[in-house]
């Protein structure tokens, strides 16, 4: 092939598929014409600086265009056009325009005039959910990406937020299919019960007919309030064992000295409003409207991963099946209050997919949803007794997590700014021998945010569960501070005081709160864990020809590690949906380290898969690349390495 | 097990740069009724697309953001016309197009110098964006239209045609021709950059 034929072919291949002959002629080509190479180059560029140029947030032209037409807000008729008939006699005003949602709205609604925002923005939920439902998408085409969402104007929405979800009360009922080949279906049905907080009661019984009484019914409790948590239900038992592994006698657990919202735990909230699976998210796919029970429900199809807080608050115990992070989740939620009302999980189709289940034994049919939860009769702000919240069983020993409460010591910051409408919820020092962390909690009902520092922190990594590639943000006065790959924690490491700020709220919210502590936050000791924290910039210094994603969607910008000679991007999206990329030059893989590998065409190259470690590799321009994921499919993960470009 | 190809599954993960949406016929035949509400939303709907649509083909923020305003009051008189023979989608780029062009009329009455405006020569700019701006604003119009249409926004050939009246096959050469120039001219830039160093 000549250049003069490949170069409308490359220009072509950016617009849409080419077919595939002529994609094979167009690679053959490139490999040998480094100048054909170096246009394809130019094009991606382009299409990198063009297509995902930075969203601006610019005025409405709505208002400046029906004033021009003469139209003000009286919302006159268009002259000479027909009355249109009120299919429910309300008027006009109070109703979305016929045919709502529209496709998009534009990227900020901020300026709509109050009276017509039906959909309150009621969290950093309310305001994804909104543009979910209207079937916007964040990112490409005029939409907002992710972190764009998170501007400094969202807290404000978050906070002035018109509604809440102070108690919600409701009946739920769980069908869940394949647990074993003897049980094919188990239905379940039970109660929810939230206070805000962070109280949580959820309390189910097994209806199913059991082949035997080997069987032990899946009945489950799980009580948290503030300071405690217990819960009860058979324990897990491995699935080639069952039944004869089942102890009738179920498992109680009980944890006392229970700080305020703990990070690890699967939180109250997540189950009432599921802010974590979007809080960070790209665009969901919409699935419209409906009615589930007598409420108005918008439908969301997100991947198992991503909906993970959610699912694991509902089977926090008890023995369950497991669920394919890949998989797909329908998640419906009240049109008003975004509160769950039904949701289910489908298998992919991912071949993938199909191994996992064949290892573990499930079959699960094509498209058929495996696990389906419904809540029903539910009640919004009603009174919850007390009663709602048991105690644990009486003899029941409590492990204790060390929390008293109490006024810490003067080792606690006091945070300059909080947002609106927060109020002191606990405070309060976690005793685990050694220097105490001194812990307060804020909420404003529903939000919150707690600040743990400690005087005593020797080191090694940042104090705080940052997780493993924190990023560096530089505050101006206030030092440096590190933020989490999910935006959920922020980290200062300042003189003889280590501090993390953690919450529900976004990313800049928290950030701020951190700048307004009074400390000056230092760069760690290089010989920590996150001494490697860098720049994209230094990543492309530190090894030229860096490939990155060109087309990735829902996935905040990556965290940067180096080390050597060796990149590790980190990126992160909604839930648990995150990959890490490596990089490092090399001119062949190292020794498989697992049984199960198998050959993959990876960007027209021989690579491995790795089922168990969720990793891809291959060997490209002399450099070794892995991408490497436990919440993506090998489908997901290709796509991933086909769209790598060199940036 | 048969090696995986990544084509099969490219569609797995949700990328940028999906296609411009459709609005539900519905609220475009309320909008069409006279219901304003509709219309807003139509307005709200698109309004960021024209709007970068049109930074990129008059390479002007503010004439763009005039020209968005002229393109829905268009829109709103024209509803009638509409009529469902195309996506709405590229009728609205139709309608944004040739009020772009009617802006890019206007301002070369004012200004002859505006047709003679030489390859531009960039000025190093880290991000690059300004010297893409100066490239896209030296292509001709005809080029800079198809162009903005499929790179910016990712419409198909077929749309962009619909939408500039043009066939298929000349959206994808002037597209081809568009970058062909773009390419070119960035390296330029990038060479000059590096002698100067």
């Amino acid at each position: 092939m000549r250049c003069d034929a490949a170069r409308p072919l490359l220009s072509e291949g950016f617009d849409g598929a080419l077919a595939a002959h002529d994609r094979r002629a167009v690679d053959e080509h490139l490999g040998a014409c480094a100048d054909c190479a170096a246009f394809k180059t130019g094009l991606a560029r382009l299409r990198r600086e063009l297509r995902y140029e930075a969203v601006q947030d610019v005025a409405d032209v709505a208002p400046a265009v029906l004033a021009q037409l003469g139209l003000d807000s009286q919302r006159r008729r268009r002259p000479g056009a027909p009355h249109r008939q009120e299919p429910h006699g309300r008027p006009p005003q109070e109703r979305w325009p016929r045919g709502w949602p529209p496709p998009r709205p534009r990227p900020s609604q901020r300026q709509r005039p109050p009276r017509r925002s039906r959909l309150r923005a009621t969290s950093a939920a309310a305001i994804f959910l909104a543009a979910v439902i209207a079937g916007a998408s964040f990112a490409g085409l005029g939409g907002r990406r992710a972190s764009e969402v998170r501007a400094e104007d969202l807290p404000q929405r978050v906070q002035s937020a018109q509604s809440e979800v102070r108690s919600l009360s409701a009946q739920i009922s769980v069908v869940e299919r394949g647990w074993h080949p003897q049980v094919p279906e188990r239905r379940l049905s039970g109660t929810l019960r939230y206070s805000s907080p962070e109280s949580l009661a959820v309390h189910l019984t097994d209806h199913t007919d059991y082949p035997s009484d080997q069987w032990v019914p899946n009945d489950v409790a799980v009580v948290i309030t503030p300071g405690q948590r217990w819960s009860a239900g058979p324990a897990a038992c491995p699935r080639e064992a069952l039944p004869s592994c089942m102890s009738p006698e179920p498992r109680v657990e009980s944890l006392r000295g229970r700080e305020p919202f703990p990070v690890l735990d699967p939180a109250p909230l997540d189950l009432v409003v599921p802010v974590r699976s979007f809080s960070d998210a790209g665009p969901p796919e919409p699935l419209g409207r409906r009615s589930v029970g007598e409420r108005a429900a918008v439908g969301v199809a997100v991947t198992a991963a991503q909906a993970d807080p959610l699912l694991q608050g509902l089977r926090q115990a008890g023995a369950w099946r497991e669920i394919h992070p890949g998989d797909r989740v329908e998640l419906w939620l009240d049109e008003q209050a975004l509160v769950p009302l039904a949701l289910s999980v489908i298998p992919s189709d991912d071949p993938e997919r199909a191994l996992w289940a064949a290892r573990r034994g499930y079959r699960d049919a094509a498209a058929a949803p495996y696990l389906e939860v419904a809540f029903e009769g539910v009640r919004l702000n009603g009174e919850v007794p007390e009663a709602a919240f048991p105690s644990p069983p009486a003899g029941t020993a409590a492990r204790d997590a060390g929390f008293r409460a109490g006024s810490p010591a003067g080792q606690l910051p006091a945070p300059g700014w909080l947002p609106p409408g927060m109020r002191p919820h606990m405070e309060g020092v976690v005793d685990q021998g050694g220097e105490g962390i001194a812990v307060a909690a804020w909420t404003d009902g529903r939000a919150w945010v707690k600040i743990r520092a400690t005087e005593g922190w020797a080191g090694a990594r940042l104090f705080g569960d940052l997780g493993p590639a924190p990023h560096r943000v530089e505050l101006g006065a206030t030092g440096v501070a590190y933020v989490s790959g999910r935006g959920h924690e922020v980290g200062l490491h300042a003189e003889g005081l280590d501090v993390v700020v953690v919450g529900s709220l976004t990313e800049p919210a928290l950030i701020r709160i951190a700048a307004s502590l009074g400390l000056v936050g230092r760069p760690v000791p290089p010989d920590w864990a996150e001494g490697g924290a860098a720049s994209l910039e230094a990543a492309r210094r530190a090894l030229p020809g860096l490939l990155l994603p060109s087309e990735l969607e829902g996935f905040a910008p990556p965290t940067v590690r180096i080390a050597g000679d060796i990149v590790t991007l980190t990126f992160f999206g909604p839930g648990s949906r995150e990959f890490i990329l490596t990089q490092g030059p090399g001119d062949r893989l190292s020794p498989p380290l697992d049984a199960d590998v198998r050959g993959v065409g990876v960007r027209g190259l021989a690579g491995r898969y790795t089922p168990a470690r969720g990793e891809l590799e291959w060997v490209e321009s002399g450099t070794v690349v892995s991408v490497m994921s436990h919440t993506l499919s090998v489908a997901e993960l290709l796509a991933v390495a086909a769209s790598l470009e060199a940036g | 097990m048969a090696p995986l190809a990544a084509s099969q599954h490219r569609e797995a993960l949700r990328t940028k740069g999906q296609s411009v949406e459709e609005p539900d016929p519905d609220t475009v035949r309320a909008a069409m009724a006279g219901d304003l509400d509709a219309f807003e939303a139509l307005v709200h709907a698109y309004q960021a697309h024209v709007r970068r649509f049109l930074r990129h083909l008059l390479g002007d923020a503010a004439l763009a953001e005039d020209v968005t305003q002229e393109t829905f009051l268009r829109v709103y008189r024209r509803l009638d016309s509409f009529g469902f023979r195309s996506k709405f989608s590229t009728w609205i780029f139709q309608v944004a197009r040739n009020a772009g062009v009617d802006a890019l009329r206007a301002r070369q009455r004012r200004d002859r110098m505006a047709q003679q405006l030489p390859p531009p020569r960039a000025a190093p700019d880290p991000s690059g964006r300004v010297e893409i701006a100066a490239a896209l604003a030296a292509l001709t119009p005809r080029l800079r239209e198809a162009f903005v249409l499929i790179e910016v926004l990712g419409l198909t050939y077929r749309e962009a045609g619909h939408a500039v009246g043009a066939p298929e096959g000349t959206v994808k050469s002037r597209v081809f021709r568009a970058r062909e120039q773009l390419v070119s001219w960035l390296c330029d830039a990038e060479e000059e950059q590096r002698d100067a160093l």
